[in-house]
């Protein structure tokens, strides 16, 4: 085996190279030369970069939001090098924001984000907040205006098996009652045709569509009327019927425990916190999407009491779980294979600076969620709740550009 | 450990010659593999100069004694390899880095490797735009100035 010219080796290795940098650095690097501009489009490339950056629990980029509201940000990761956290690159849709003009409801799924109005006769955006790269979702078309009742829309995307998203769907939902259940209307405009269409499909519960985790063309909404179940449906699926999701712990009851529902390395996640005397127990279930039942993954006790809610898992990383204190009003990092955790925000741990907490919002929104839930003093079986209010905003770990749909308009807002 | 360590002698593409202990050269993959398959004392390796083959042999020695030192290697042995690597990669110039990282190809040791591309990485992070990065790696555009413009716009959120 003869050694290749230098020349030759370095173009080879320049993959290898450019594969270590932080996407932000490649891309801008795209205009070196042509031949950087191909490697760096390449489906080899891809894969090299994503198994390079897999390994870092902190090499991931997202924010996790209350509403609007951004509890806590992540930005300075190796993989992206991103100079804002994920949820302030999201442009402001207030009233008076130019480009967007009245949306006033946002959803998130797959790193994008849809931009859309309560009215059904405005445009509505769907884009990438890092690319800002924007695509305009026609209005719906005229239906019955029995249904006009719902303003907000879902967006849900279905991505690669390197998170590359692939398409994406914008689902308006109106529920109503039948003698058995609930029928569910749905319109549903489409990346792959652009064009809205309309299905009706079964509910066996009422479900409020503004709170839900949606994974890969699925979401999940919690019943309003059958305490400890999800209703699920596969948008990107044939079928007509929402499934029923039973908790893994229902109907444990036990008013001190905290439980919420999360995304984390890919599966839908249930995190339930119990304060102790001298420690929190953590409980852990994964979802299997394959047939709906719940794997624990952990069970893990820590030695730290200041009553800890659980808020979010790191997306990537299922072994690490972000729990807010109400007693001390901190957030902690917990590392669940190395029984280890960290206080985030503190001044004094370099690991975290590129970390953004905002204290008042956390607790504010902690307050809402847990103290309302455990102090409503309703019948036992209905005190069983579950979080499904905190959404993690996580950008891809690859940036593809914004499925085009035919005939769209696209928006650079760069 | 009673085991006598078995010396293995390497010689440069210039005839320079380094002895080794067995050890070091299993850093190596393609070298265990020549040892296995051919068990002489004095190996030839004709794509490396004698510059870059002490470096190699440098770096393998260093990786080594610290493995069998640490046993499990804990984790102060492991910071202090890493200073060591730092140390190592930062005296060293590009061209120097360059013919490491096709040793480190050729002679197939991921580490060194990694460590290589990953100095030639902080580089091109280091420049602020892709004009140094040309001049820094001596890479000429074969972009028209309708292309560069467009391919600058395509990837201007990368530069906010």
């Amino acid at each position: 085996m003869a050694m290749k010219t230098r020349t030759h080796l370095l173009e080879e290795l320049q993959t290898e190279i450019l594969a270590r940098l932080p996407l932000r650095t490649i891309f801008r690097f795209k205009s070196v030369c042509k031949t950087w501009k191909s490697t760096i489009e390449s489906a080899y490339f891809r894969r090299l970069f994503l198994s390079l950056h897999q390994n870092s629990s902190s090499a991931s980029s997202w924010s996790l939001l209350y509403g609007s509201d951004e509890l806590i940000g992540f930005h300075g990761c190796k993989t992206w090098d991103l100079p804002k956290s994920p949820a302030s690159l999201i442009p402001p849709c207030s009233p008076r924001d130019l480009i967007f003009g009245d949306c006033s409801y946002v959803d998130f799924s797959g790193g994008l984000v849809l931009l859309i109005e309560g009215s059904y006769t405005a445009y509505g955006y769907v884009g990438n907040p890092v690319l800002q790269q924007w695509v305009k979702i026609p209005p719906t078309p005229p239906f019955d205006p029995m249904n006009y009742s719902t303003k907000f829309g879902n967006l849900v995307t279905r991505l690669d098996e390197d998170g590359v998203v692939l398409s994406f769907k914008v689902v308006r939902l109106v529920l109503y009652p039948t003698t058995n259940d609930y029928l569910v209307n749905m319109l549903v405009y489409s990346s792959e045709t652009g064009v809205w269409t309309s299905k009706v499909i079964q509910s066996p519960h009422l479900f409020d569509n503004v709170n839900n985790i949606n994974l890969n063309g699925m979401f999940y909404f919690s019943s309003l009327t059958v305490p400890g179940v999800l209703v699920a449906h596969d948008f990107y699926s044939e079928s007509d019927q929402f499934r029923v999701v039973q908790l893994p712990d229902y109907p444990e009851i036990n008013k001190h425990y905290k439980r919420t529902l999360t995304i984390s390395g890919g599966f839908v996640m249930y995190v339930r916190t119990l304060a102790k005397k001298e420690e929190t127990v953590l409980k852990i279930w994964r979802l299997k999407s394959d047939d709906d039942t719940w794997q624990l993954l952990w069970e893990v006790g820590f030695p730290v009491n200041g009553n800890y809610v659980p808020m979010a898992m790191n997306p990537f990383d299922v072994a690490t779980v972000y729990l807010w204190s109400q007693l001390d009003h901190h957030l902690v990092s917990c590392n669940l294979r190395k029984r280890n955790y960290t206080i985030l925000g503190d001044a004094s741990n370099d690991g975290y600076q590129d970390c953004f907490i905002d204290h008042s919002a956390c607790k504010k929104s902690v307050d809402e969620i847990w103290d309302t839930a455990s102090s409503s003093g309703l019948d036992e079986d209905l005190d069983f709740s579950v979080c499904i209010w905190l959404f993690p905003f996580v950008i891809p770990r690859w940036m593809a550009p914004v499925p085009r749909p035919p005939q769209a308009e696209i928006m650079d807002t760069a | 450990m009673e085991n006598e360590k078995k010396m293995i002698t390497l010689k440069s593409s210039d005839d320079v010659t380094f002895e080794v202990e067995e050890a070091v050269v299993l850093e190596s993959q393609f070298l265990s593999h020549l040892v296995q398959d051919c068990p002489a004392p004095e190996h030839k390796i004709k794509e490396v100069t004698g510059k870059i083959l002490s470096k190699v042999v440098e770096y393998c020695e260093k990786h080594v004694v610290v493995v069998v030192d640490g046993g499990d290697s804990s984790s102060s042995s492991g910071d202090d390899l890493k200073k060591w690597d730092d140390k190592f990669i930062k005296e060293m110039d590009l061209s120097t880095v360059y013919d490491l990282i096709a040793a480190a190809n050729y002679l197939n040791i991921q580490a060194l490797l990694d460590l290589m591309c990953q100095r030639v990485a902080d580089v091109i992070t280091a420049c602020k735009d892709h004009k140094e990065i040309r001049e820094t790696l001596g890479i000429v555009s074969d972009y028209t100035a309708e292309e560069e413009a467009e391919v600058l716009k395509e990837n201007e959120w990368a530069f906010d």
